[in-house]
């Protein structure tokens, strides 16, 4: 009866006389405890803390190991009574062995595990090795005890035990049971002290890597259905992209100033100095909604007026950083994976995991040429896991975004421009990695699904047109105040409040806006009631 | 090898949601004093309170219990260091001293404890490294880190602490899955997750958080029973509906796991006699276990209702709290863990 929180216990009928039965025992027990507990707690108030308390303490923390305050009252006992050395070392271990009794009625009991630690602390002369036993013993007993390990971890750095040997206990562990989520964690974290990666572009260093995924690809070919070994290929082929300069472009008018950062900076702890003729200008950066840390931060409109020099065309400054892709991947090695991992699908076409991972690997080999495989496995996933088919339809996104942006870029680099940009027709789910659609005056989104994404549209600060037609969108509640847009074209969604229309048009200087095919053109004088508050604007409907 | 999947079978019929009977038994928990379940657990009666009115205030029944009796109990759990505890007689820790200011925020009624001698003391249970411990007897968590901020962000005094050197310990417990642990080295686990994601989501600095790959793994937990696990290849539980689903929602990501199918999972585990809910489908239910069902199932419908539609529900102080922030959730991961404990602003 150790352990009172009722996870895990299951309910089984009984008859009236076992009820009966189990009622008088019940009552008897809270009747010990009650009278226990009231006995503690008297001799706490009057500072007796005798060999009668820690005896009573004992008795119920036996049963009940999470009644902190009494393990606080077995401490407080060592701090105030008077034994000499010997006899408070023999009580400190009868403690010791008290936490293994309570560990073996709750071995998830943090209370427990943490007066071991307290304990062991104040021994002259802590075995160590004892403790690592007892761990083994208890990781036997389940695993994925994670008290346990943090113990363990406890006592290996308690007694200074080496990296290496750590690893190699973490390779028994794996080669033991591949099917052991808590030892992948336990090598990810000492592959990741043990061999860090100096250049940032992989998780630790490129052998090591090398290693690790011919050890996970063996493990997964092992237990092809057990996700731990799967998490852990994910971490090691995730992207982990170094950037130096944390600045991907800069944009400068006469009237405006914008910077756009790869990661979410606090502008305040940056040294950002914009600089004109050599001369530095002074300038209050804001990001959307005052975010203290943001990719995206500009100057307010029409606060700053610099006169730019004419070979910087009167009109836009962009200052462009490419990133140089450092690629540390082995590409045969991830070559010959994908191979093998084909074959695992031929064998198990319902295996996720392998068609997952196999987006991984094309991506790392070769984003551009596997375009077309890649998008046939995130459908057969949509199909294959149902229960997860959002998340690979906006993972999918994702990647379609990081495509087009990529492509995009490659042809602005040949011809300089930054105009506009086209992701239409890709039956997007989710808006991404929006801050880098900043600095386009033309944006095409037409045909997606963002009809839950327009709040990302903030970015857009430099649009003037925009095509968001043909993407289910229902509502405009969410779309934020775009600075520069003249042009807005919404047909074919599903809108139908006329006043989250007006309240749009209230906000932007629209030159036109097209709303054929929505619901909201059935109502009468809407044409009217968008001009009365906004004359300029010319609107199209049905 | 076989192929072995922990997971459990729902029965057939699936249960009505049993609101009636769940609210008698959050109400009839606790009014029989000697029960034994009752007494022990007394240690974390604080908590257990803050779970079942809570619970019953998503149900609109917050009046079906004393306040008085509540506020009582909270006055006389209150340390000299400031610190609240579990029960009477029991030791102040930050876990109860939030569950308290969580209570007292509920209701209103802050001035019934020293608010300035609650922030001394969870000020004074930041270390050096930036951790919190949870009392005066060392054990460090992230647990506390989250009970530190969020006590103090309601009680408006974040500012008594060093929240950057915070935040920089709750960043090192980050792990290869992008999920957090308690310490340092510590595995993942979702209710860590929660309490890390509540914590720098209060103190702004969710972008720390790599949230397609955490939301990943957390989407990972819904098993083909439909119900989560907290941990991947563990057995579903009803607690992990909350932990889970909540830290999807801070990182925007609600939709990412199939609604339905949790929804039939956790209606499987009500306690058709008793009310109540179980962990998982024909086990003994709780009281933490009842707190969650209802955050999650209001929670869900939060995430599917319009926002006037969740307000006629007038499910509690909560709901308003979230779908007031509904836009915001959705556009940055959200302030939702905020604005569930600042139920009064």
């Amino acid at each position: 009866m150790g352990k009172i929180v009722v996870h895990g216990r299951v309910k089984v009928r009984t008859t009236a006389e076992q009820e009966e039965i189990k009622k008088v025992e019940r009552a008897k027990k809270v009747a010990e405890y009650k009278a226990g507990m009231n006995l503690v707690f008297q001799k706490r108030r009057d500072k007796i803390y005798d060999d009668e308390l820690l005896l009573v303490t004992e008795r119920i923390v036996v049963k009940n190991p999470d009644i902190y305050t009494l393990w606080n009252i077995r401490r407080e006992a060592f701090n105030a009574n008077d034994w000499s050395n010997e006899e408070r070392e023999i009580r400190m271990k009868k403690d010791l062995s008290l936490t293994e009794c309570c560990l073996r009625e709750n071995p998830k009991s943090y209370y427990v595990w943490h007066h071991r630690c307290w304990v062991i602390e104040r021994l002259s002369e802590p075995d160590w090795e004892t403790e690592l036993a007892l761990c083994a013993k208890c990781l036997n007993y389940d695993e994925r005890n994670f008290h346990c390990w943090e113990y363990r971890l406890f006592v290996v750095q308690k007694a200074g035990i080496s990296d290496e040997e750590e690893f190699n206990f973490s390779t028994t562990k794996i080669l033991n049971n591949f099917s052991n989520y808590s030892s992948w964690h336990y090598r990810s974290k000492v592959l990741s002290k043990m061999f860090p990666d100096n250049t940032g572009a992989l998780p630790i260093r490129s052998d090591k890597h090398k290693e690790e995924l011919d050890l996970v690809m063996n493990a997964t070919f092992t237990d092809p259905n057990d996700s731990s070994a799967w998490f852990y290929q994910r971490w090691l082929l995730d992207s982990h992209k170094s950037i130096n300069n944390p600045i991907w472009r800069a944009q400068l008018t006469s009237t405006a100033a914008t910077v756009v950062f790869h990661k979410d900076v606090a502008i305040n702890s940056l040294n950002l100095n914009i600089l004109v003729d050599g001369t530095n200008i002074p300038l209050n950066w804001e990001s959307h909604d005052n975010a203290k840390f943001a990719k995206v931060w500009s100057t307010p409109p029409n606060e700053i007026f610099i006169n730019l020099n004419d070979d910087m065309d009167g009109e836009t400054f962009t200052c462009k950083i490419n990133i140089e892709s450092q690629e540390k991947h082995n590409l045969n090695q991830l070559q010959e994976q994908l191979e093998s991992y084909q074959q695992l699908i031929q064998m198990e076409p319902h295996n996720k995991w392998a068609l997952l991972t196999g987006i991984f690997l094309m991506r790392n080999i070769n984003d551009s040429k596997y375009h077309k495989n890649i998008l046939e496995n995130f459908t057969a996933l949509k199909t294959i896991d149902k229960l997860r088919s959002n998340y690979y339809e906006d993972l999918r996104s994702k990647y379609l975004i990081d495509y087009v942006l990529h492509n995009t870029w490659l042809q602005e680099d040949k011809t300089n421009e930054v105009t506009s940009l086209d992701m239409s027709n890709y039956n997007l789910t989710l808006l991404c990695n929006e801050h880098y659609l900043s600095f386009y005056s033309e944006v095409n989104l037409c045909g997606n699904n963002l009809g839950n994404s327009l709040h990302r549209l903030h970015s857009l600060q430099r649009c003037k047109k925009l095509s968001l037609s043909c993407n289910g969108i229902k509502s405009l509640e969410q779309f934020p105040t775009l600075f520069s847009l003249k042009v807005l074209l919404l047909r074919y969604n599903e809108l139908s409040s006329v006043d989250e229309i007006l309240e749009l048009v209230k906000r932007h200087r629209l030159i036109t806006l097209d709303i054929r095919e929505n619901l909201v053109c059935m109502v009468n004088g809407i044409v009217q009631a968008i001009s009365e508050v906004s004359p300029d604007t010319t609107v199209l409907t049905d | 090898m076989a192929i072995f999947m922990k997971d459990v079978e729902l029965p057939n019929i699936i249960p009505k949601l049993l609101l009636e009977k769940h609210v008698n038994y959050l109400i009839s928990y606790g009014m029989n004093k000697d029960d034994y379940t009752y007494c022990m657990t007394e240690h974390i009666r604080m908590s257990g309170i803050y779970w079942g009115l809570t619970a019953l205030d998503l149900m609109g029944q917050l009046e079906c219990t004393s306040k008085t009796e509540v506020l009582e109990f909270i006055e006389k759990c209150q340390n000299d260091c400031g610190g609240i505890s579990g029960s009477i007689n029991h030791d102040p820790h930050l876990l109860y001293t939030l569950s308290a200011v969580q209570i007292l925020s509920m209701y209103d009624a802050l001035d019934v404890i020293d608010v300035e001698k609650v922030v001394k003391y969870v000020k004074d249970r930041q270390q050096p490294n930036g951790s919190f411990t949870g009392d005066i007897w060392g054990e460090v968590d992230t647990r506390f880190s989250f009970c530190a901020v969020a006590t103090l962000s309601l009680l408006g005094r974040l500012d008594a602490i060093d929240v950057n050197k915070a935040v920089k310990f709750v960043i090192s417990c980050m792990n290869f899955d992008g999920g957090f642990g308690s310490k340092p080295g510590s595995e993942s686990h979702a209710g860590l997750i929660y309490c890390c994601l509540g914590f720098l989501s209060i103190t702004g600095h969710l972008h720390e958080v790599d949230a397609d790959r955490l939301s990943w793994w957390l989407c990972e937990r819904q098993l083909p029973s439909g119900g989560l696990n907290g941990r991947p290849e563990k057995l579903p539980d009803v607690c992990y509906s909350w932990w889970v689903l909540s830290s999807l929602a801070i990182l925007g990501r609600l939709h990412w796991i199939d609604k339905k199918q949790l929804v039939d999972f956790v209606l499987a585990c009500q306690d058709v006699e008793t009310g109540g809910f179980s962990d998982r489908p024909g086990d003994m239910s709780s009281i933490q276990s009842a707190w969650v069902y209802t955050k999650k199932i209001f929670f869900i419908d939060w995430f599917l209702t319009t926002t006037a539609k969740v307000r006629t529900m007038s499910i509690g102080i909560f709901e308003t709290a979230v779908t007031e922030k509904y836009s915001h959730n959705l556009a940055y991961g959200g302030h939702i863990t905020v604005k569930q404990h600042l139920f009064v602003t």
